[in-house]
């Protein structure tokens, strides 16, 4: 029994915090007429140390004062560890459950309180040897995981939500004096993401009073679930073998302690826990179960171009923090940012769930000068008590970035044209719908091959055709009026001429010098295929002359056409003038006709 | 009698009208449901549209971008391709083809096309066949009326140049009616497919006990060879021929 008490608690206390600390630890469960031990730390040196034991207690010696100090250098870390233990060792007579009040002490002229100590006192027997003795004499034989040595599964609640975070304690209880464990199987938490809570290296043994009987027990494995999915979730059981000490029946010798060893195959029960899934989720719920606080804060929020910028948001509270990712923060895009968050964790493990805070961490830097503004984020998180979503927002943050003390950098920068940027792009996307008209068309429709399609060209084509004959036909039919006029030319000057005779023998003269005008412009008219209006003495020369009829001709021509004009407009009295017009008309045109043909031939 | 002719005349008339705005006002709420990233509510008017046979390369882009933004990218290649077949050279239309097929799992090594015939088929694509169909006529007028200055006029000056214009003309639209029917022939002849099935055994011969060519995955685009009752010869675009089921295709 001494030698249980032996191992008891090797107690590690931390020196995390840079703060005093006074604590005081009890056996949990003793039985009556037992010695134990009441046990108070400080991390320094104390004086005055005043503890009011309960009624009943008796202090058999105490408070013994012991220290113990260690100076560990890690990394160039040094940490130096005191540790100065004041031990009481007590009895207690009578059943019950009693509690010592807080012990006090000064330090550096301060006064600390420790907590609470219950313990709890079970029957117990003046000769609990002899009779603890006889009883493992009984049972020596068969001595099995039943009531006196087993192991339990103790979960702190059956059911939870998912991520919702469960203490689970593989505890044994035992009677016997156990030396050791060995071949341990611990459950398969299959289901569940676990997180171990540090157990110190020596597994200690405490008594606790179980429905009156007084156990020891010891602590194998602390965990924290969290359950990953829905459903009912079987923790397997966990399996071990003990090495205990049992009352031997062989009759003693003089070496023999009278105990033999035995190993012992213990199961503990398997525990079952119903998970509920989470309600449904709102935007940006990303898994964090628990209870948090939010807290955001930035080092500077004036600075000059390309200075750091150190932006930290803290996540703190008791949930699962290891499964928070880094929230999505928008930096304007003109930030650089250096690197993805950084993490920086302090979580710790206990009974009471995993607690700590997550902080994250981004350093960045403005590239241009301006007023930004990094816009809030929010966090999304589930209270499993509250059975709720909650939302935590971030501060948000408006930074005035300034022109920096290399303003005349920055000028030059800009005229050597520096500092245009390549465009950055922030994310890849299919192009926009078409917008406006859809330019319709009725599926299967074509010109090509259609109905108008071949009718515009056979139109074009029929046109064509039409178009082409009847301007054939009218070049054809001007062609035939020109032969015409050509063939009638001599036959109306016979005529024009005969007139003109006519006129002589009634000495009309006028009429005379009519004929022979007509006689003359209307055989060159037709002949030479001139329009009567367009008919005058320069025409007729060119006309003439293009048609390379003599000069001589020309000339006589001309000069009987102004006689006549001359004669009709201012008549003289000559008569035998006439005669000889005539004769002279009548052989110009004979050679005219002549000449001219003799060129169309 | 011609009382009866003018109100079927104005029936007609008045139904073609009504069905117009009926078109503007499915595509603009379609057009509107997308830009409020209803895209279901856009595919719908959109497929309504289709379903009144009516179509267009930008019509078939836009139901392409409603089925990538559904995920639906099988569906979104085969629009993508119909808007590709009627807008050949247009680039937005390749940009989210391709990006459509970062999506899918097969990865073929193009045979390269002979760059005189890219250039041959981007040019045929400048114009639809019915713009080249158009061109045609109007060319064919111009050249009819130019031989017709040729014949008739007396200027020499004009003789010659009426003649090369015509010859210039008749090039021209000589080469837009082949364009025109070339396009036309593109259009109809459908020898192209997706396939929609997600994982695909292609077979040597059209029969379910042929041996495994290649396995072809969902959203790959294939040419039709030619085909049975249910099942066809495809080919894709490294040269590989083999035997599909009909019903895992569908036709572009």
């Amino acid at each position: 029994m001494k030698k249980i008490l032996a191992i008891l608690l090797t107690i590690v206390i931390g020196s995390i915090f840079a703060q005093v600390s006074f604590s005081g630890v009890g056996p949990g469960a003793v039985a009556t007429n037992q010695r134990f031990y009441l046990k108070y730390t400080a991390n320094e040196k104390g004086s005055n140390l005043n503890m009011q034991p309960p009624s009943g207690f008796k202090i058999l010696t105490g408070p013994n004062v012991s220290y113990n100090s260690s100076t560990t250098y890690i990394n160039g870390k040094v940490t130096s560890n005191t540790t100065y233990t004041y031990t009481y060792i007590a009895i207690v007579t009578k059943e019950g459950k009693y509690t010592v009040p807080p012990a006090s002490i000064t330090i550096g002229g301060k006064v600390y309180k420790s907590n609470k100590i219950v313990i709890d006192v079970v029957k117990g027997n003046t000769n609990t040897n002899t009779k603890s003795n006889s009883q493992n004499t009984n049972q020596s034989s068969n001595i099995s995981s039943g009531q006196n040595l087993y192991a339990r599964i103790i979960v702190d609640k059956k059911s939870a939500y998912v991520g919702e975070q469960i203490t689970a304690t593989v505890k044994i209880y035992t009677k016997y004096d156990i030396r050791g464990f060995q071949d341990a199987e611990y459950p398969s938490w299959n289901g569940f993401y676990k997180q171990d809570i540090p157990m110190p290296d020596q597994i200690s043994l405490n008594k606790e009073n179980v429905n009156g009987q007084l156990y020891y027990t010891a602590v194998l494995q602390k965990v924290i679930l969290q359950a990953q999915k829905s459903g009912e979730l079987t923790i397997t059981p966990a399996m071990f073998e003990v090495v205990a000490l049992v009352k031997s029946n062989r009759r003693r010798g003089f070496f023999d302690s009278g105990y033999d060893q035995k190993i012992v195959r213990i199961k503990s029960n398997s525990v079952k826990i119903s998970v509920k899934s989470l309600p449904p989720a709102p935007d940006g719920f990303k898994g964090a179960v628990g209870n948090f606080k939010l807290s955001s804060n930035i080092d500077k929020n004036k600075v000059s171009v390309n200075d750091a910028i150190s932006l930290k948001i803290n996540i703190s509270g008791s949930g699962n923090l290891k499964l928070i990712d880094n929230p999505e923060l928008n930096f304007p895009p003109d930030f650089e940012l250096f690197d993805e968050a950084k993490i920086n964790d302090k979580i710790s493990n206990s009974s009471n769930g995993s607690s700590g805070y997550r902080e994250f961490e981004y350093v960045f830097a403005p590239r241009h000068s301006g007023t930004y503004l990094i816009p809030s984020f929010d966090f999304v998180y589930f209270n499993p008590k509250l059975k709720k979503y909650k939302t935590l927002q971030s501060q948000k943050f408006t930074i005035e970035v300034g022109k920096g003390n290399g303003d005349t950098t920055e000028i030059q920068h800009v005229s050597a044209g520096m500092s245009k940027e390549d465009i950055k792009y922030l994310g890849k996307d299919i192009r926009h719908i078409k917008i406006g008209n859809l330019y319709l068309k009725k599926k299967g429709i074509y010109i090509f091959g259609s109905p108008l399609f071949i009718f515009v060209y056979l139109f074009l084509i029929i046109i064509f055709i039409i178009m082409f004959v009847i301007i054939r036909k009218r070049i054809k039919d001007n062609a035939n009026i020109k032969l015409m006029r050509n063939k009638k030319a001599s036959k109306m000057a016979k005529k024009h001429l005969k007139n003109a005779n006519n006129s002589l023998k009634t000495n009309n003269k006028n009429q005379f010098y009519e004929d022979i005008t007509k006689a003359i412009f209307g055989y060159i008219g037709d002949k030479l295929n001139i329009p009567t209006f367009d008919l005058s003495k320069e025409n007729i020369r060119e006309t003439l002359v293009s048609h390379s009829v003599e000069n001589t001709l020309i000339d006589e021509l001309i000069s009987i056409i102004d006689t006549c004009e001359f004669e009709r407009y201012a008549p003289s009295s000559k008569e035998g003038r006439l005669e000889e017009i005539y004769k002279s008309a009548e052989t110009l045109i004979n050679k005219l006709e002549k000449q001219i043909k003799k060129i169309n031939v | 009698m011609i009382k009866k002719l003018f109100i079927l005349l104005i029936l007609i008339g008045s139904f073609n009208l009504s069905n117009a705005i009926d078109l503007e006002v499915l595509s603009d709420s379609a057009q509107v449901y997308y830009e409020q990233g209803e895209y279901q509510k856009a595919l719908d008017k959109y497929n309504e549209i289709i379903e009144k046979g009516y179509e267009s390369g930008r019509l078939y882009f836009n139901l392409g971008n409603a089925y990538y933004k559904l995920n639906k990218i099988n569906d979104a290649i085969l629009n993508y391709e119909k808007a590709k077949i009627l807008l050949p050279n247009n680039k937005d239309i390749e940009y989210n083809l391709a990006m459509a097929k970062r999506n899918i799992t097969d990865k073929i090594e193009k045979v390269p096309v002979f760059f005189v015939t890219a250039w041959y088929n981007s040019f045929v694509g400048i114009f639809s066949t019915d713009t080249w169909a158009i061109i045609s006529m109007v060319t064919f007028a111009g050249m009819l009326s130019f031989i017709f200055v040729f014949f008739f006029t007396r200027s020499s000056f004009f003789k010659k140049f009426s003649f090369w214009l015509a010859i210039i003309l008749f090039i021209i639209t000589s080469s837009s009616f082949i364009f025109s029917s070339k396009e036309k022939d593109r259009i109809e002849t459908r020898n192209y497919a997706i396939i929609f099935e997600p994982v695909v055994n292609i077979k040597a011969s059209p029969n379910d006990i042929a041996t495994d060519l290649f396995v072809l995955h969902e959203g790959t685009k294939v040419e039709i060879r030619q085909s049975s009752k249910d099942w066809v010869e495809i080919k894709i675009e490294d040269g590989s021929v083999g035997w599909i089921k009909r019903d895992l295709l569908v036709i572009i």
